[in-house]
């Protein structure tokens, strides 16, 4: 038979719990990485002929990535020129700012950093060659609202 | 005229002892309360060069629009930390008013003649992307990190615009 305060204590117990501090989300740190492979072999595609120098440098990102064991499929045919880099040098970049929120550890906190500078850098200089403000904002990378 | 109430006396023994107690609390501070108050200083050190910053703008302005929006930006940024400080209950000191109170770098853009303001600027803003790198794996809480990342993102582009103007070389 179980006892009215039985039942109380129960209930108490279970109000506790549900109190708690609620469970840290898994980050999947491979998932992480992976896509933002996947987002600087996107901008090294847009640029196809266009600023060399630029693509360049985005390949030295998607290297660094490589290195560090993100894994990503080759990116689909899609649109290439300048304009075309500036939309995906900027969804790097939203997704490298995005991936820092999501992964705390040192070494993968100092490559998320040079990522996010490298980046921004070509954004601004996308920009600035598509005679377009260079440095429109002083969030640059904020998530869409 | 009120007078002021004379301020208490504190004796040099009192005065250790309550230091001492401070630092004894610090060292019993569970570890998340102290990443919290390691957070807390290393965002107060970033809100200080981004005031310092704006400032040092604010004084060579008039030179250029450029320097205008950096000045803007530079400030932008420094109300933002002052947000995330409040989010873990630190407030802000007296902001800086004469180039005197600046670190040696915003001083110097603050001094600056006419000719050196770029190439100044340029080393102010290449510091400051130095000192976000380095600062960002220190931000536990991951908002206040994604505010530094944009923060970095700003002065990385602001540094490719400087470097472009001064001639100083590629980004």
């Amino acid at each position: 038979m179980v006892t009215r305060r039985a039942l109380l204590g129960a209930g108490a117990l279970a109000l506790l719990a549900g109190c708690g501090p609620p469970e840290a989300a898994v980050v999947d740190k491979s998932a992480v990485l992976d896509e933002q492979l996947r987002l600087t072999q996107a901008a090294v595609a847009a640029y196809g002929d266009a600023a060399g120098d630029l693509k360049t440098s985005a390949m030295v990102r998607a290297r660094e990535l490589r290195e560090a064991g993100a894994r990503a499929e080759p990116t689909p045919a899609g649109p290439t020129g300048l304009a075309a880099a500036l939309a995906a040098e900027s969804a790097a970049l939203r997704g490298h700012v995005a991936a820092v929120g999501q992964l705390a550890d040192r070494e993968d906190r100092e490559l998320l950093a040079r990522l996010v500078s490298g980046a921004a850098t070509n954004e601004s200089a996308l920009l600035e060659r598509l005679d377009r403000p260079a440095i429109p904002t002083a969030f640059p990378g904020e998530p869409q609202r | 005229m009120k007078r002021r109430e004379p301020a208490p006396r504190v004796s040099r023994r009192a005065a250790l002892r309550a230091g001492g107690v401070a630092l004894a609390g610090a060292a019993l501070l569970p570890a998340a309360a102290r990443a919290n108050t390691d957070e807390g200083g290393l965002l107060l050190g970033l809100w200080r060069r981004e005031m310092n910053a704006s400032l040092a703008y604010d004084r060579v302005a008039h030179l250029s629009p450029l320097l205008v929006t950096l000045r803007s930006q530079e400030a932008d940024h420094a109300a933002a930390l002052a947000t995330e400080l409040a989010a873990v209950g630190l407030g802000t000191p007296r902001a800086p008013q004469w180039a005197s109170e600046l670190d040696f770098s915003a001083e110097r853009l603050a001094r600056s003649e006419p000719d050196d303001v770029r190439r100044n600027a340029r080393l102010l803003e290449a510091e400051l992307v130095d000192l976000y790198l380095s600062a960002l794996p220190g931000l536990p809480d991951p908002k206040i990190a994604m505010t530094a990342a944009t923060i970095l993102a700003s002065h990385s582009q602001h540094l490719l615009i400087l470097t472009r103007e001064t001639g100083a070389g590629v980004t």
